[in-house]
């Protein structure tokens, strides 16, 4: 969360489709996860498939930073999903508040996950191992970062960083309740998100007004003892 | 003022877009490089230290100004210029930070309450006191900018790829010159103030040496801080 970069006006795309690697990947998340989940034999089909030799799998992905393939699965994923949210920003155009532009976001990142949900346990367990902990984190700070930023944040001081760890709480929140949600189209699970995402909005607006209030008492104090003086 | 702020930094944005790879590039067909992760490093903490800054030197005007207003009505013009000009800084450097993603300042709470202390401590002792202040503050960050301009002419070279041949010319894209452009009119206008400061019986300050050089040392204490936390 606090190594984030700069971002020129001509960033890197997030996902670079000219590399193997990424093609591999992409392959193997849209046609093996849904039936061999996140395992080293949707990597191997895909390689297959796309007519790769299927030998060399752990040092093809030794380039994509994570030396362990289903992870580069794993974090593919996570990055396909934090790209796609970018197709929303026409429709976010047409929302009036920031509120409601988070919930569209994270509503639609949710359900980002639907294809895959049989197979979210797994990734999120696979997540949560030690030697993954450090950049699933950052990932999910990058998620939550760009979600603040497509709805419209203009914070300057330390709600900057209050309201991406709230996010990043409420994301993975969303995420557990998805996990058991068995109604119609995650109603469930985008219920909670909605009044969770309500909860922090008048949370904020809370503090803002105690300390619009605290400023104000704290002028006409001085304001009281001044005219207090000068009568003697 | 505020207002005007706003607005020029829009106009500013707007030329981001309308003469982008226009006037340093022959052909339309160029197609600016993206940067090193050193560049993208330096560029933020540039925009994190440049906003604390920014927002210290506000908040120590409006401290200086609190204190002294009603003591030395005679002083209030000069302290409202420097400290509208600083307002502006600071909203420029905002805008920034929010539309190229830069995490501000962890420690934002301490620069504002350090630096409010600081201006109306510095403006209860006086005002030549506040006036030294102010020198040793604007010789602090004239220097930092100065530094800033250096590596933003020297380190910013990215290669530009001409679509139809291949072929790379190292050039400054335009945010980078943009940037100079705001760094060095910045930097100019808190010289200004600076030779405010000493127009104004900034050496008159007792213990003047001691007095600057501990404000000194404590701006690179912040500014090595800001750029990092």
């Amino acid at each position: 969360m606090f190594k984030r970069l700069y971002h020129s006006v001509h960033s890197r795309p997030l996902l670079d489709l000219a590399k193997p690697e990424t093609r591999i990947l992409s392959h193997a998340l849209n046609k093996f996860v849904p039936k061999h989940g996140f395992s080293d034999s949707s990597i191997q089909n895909a390689l297959l498939d796309l007519g790769y030799s299927n030998n060399g799998l752990v040092s093809v992905f030794k380039m994509t930073g994570h030396s362990d393939p289903v992870m580069s699965l794993i974090n593919h994923h996570l990055l396909s999903q934090r790209q796609n949210l970018t197709f929303e920003l026409d429709h976010l155009s047409s929302l009036k508040s920031e509120t409601s532009k988070l919930k569209h976001l994270v509503t639609k990142r949710l359900l980002g996950n639907a294809p895959i949900i049989d197979h979210l346990h797994e990734a999120l367990s696979y997540m949560i191992l030690p030697s993954n902990m450090v950049a699933s984190m950052a990932e999910l700070h990058n998620l939550s970062d760009d979600i603040s930023f497509y709805a419209g944040d203009r914070s300057n001081d330390f709600a900057w960083y209050s309201k991406r760890l709230a996010l990043s709480s409420v994301y993975v929140q969303g995420e557990l309740c998805m996990l058991k949600d068995t109604s119609e189209g995650f109603a469930h699970t985008i219920d909670f998100v909605t009044k969770r995402l309500d909860e922090i909005d008048s949370l904020g607006y809370a503090y803002n007004s105690v300390e619009e209030w605290g400023g104000f008492t704290l002028m006409s104090t001085v304001n009281l003892i001044k005219s207090q003086l000068v009568r003697g | 003022m505020i207002r005007n702020s706003r607005n020029l930094f829009k106009l500013q944005l707007v030329r981001y877009t309308s003469t982008k790879g226009k006037e340093n590039f022959p052909t339309e067909k160029m197609k600016p490089g993206y940067f090193s992760d050193a560049q993208n490093a330096y560029m933020d903490r540039v925009i994190r230290v440049d906003q604390a800054g920014e927002l210290g030197a506000n908040y120590i005007y409006n401290g200086q100004y609190l204190a002294l207003s009603h003591k030395r009505p005679d002083l209030k013009p000069i302290l409202k210029h420097m400290w509208e000009q600083e307002i502006h800084h600071h909203n420029t450097f905002n805008n920034l930070q929010v539309e190229r993603r830069v995490r501000p300042s962890l420690l934002t709470p301490l620069w504002k309450v350090g630096a409010m202390g600081l201006g109306i401590a510095t403006g209860l002792m006086g005002k030549e006191a506040a006036m030294a202040c102010t020198e040793a503050v604007e010789t602090v960050i004239g220097g930092h900018y100065n530094q800033q301009l250096r590596v933003l002419t020297n380190q910013f070279h990215v290669d530009a790829v001409n679509e139809e041949t291949g072929e790379t010319t190292p050039t400054i894209p335009e945010e980078i010159k943009d940037m100079q452009k705001l760094v060095s009119e910045f930097r100019d206008e808190e010289l200004e103030h600076l030779d405010t400061a000493v127009e104004h019986d900034a050496h008159g300050a007792r213990p003047y040496w001691l007095l600057t050089e501990a404000i000194k040392l404590t701006c690179r204490g912040a500014i090595w801080t800001a750029e990092r936390v």
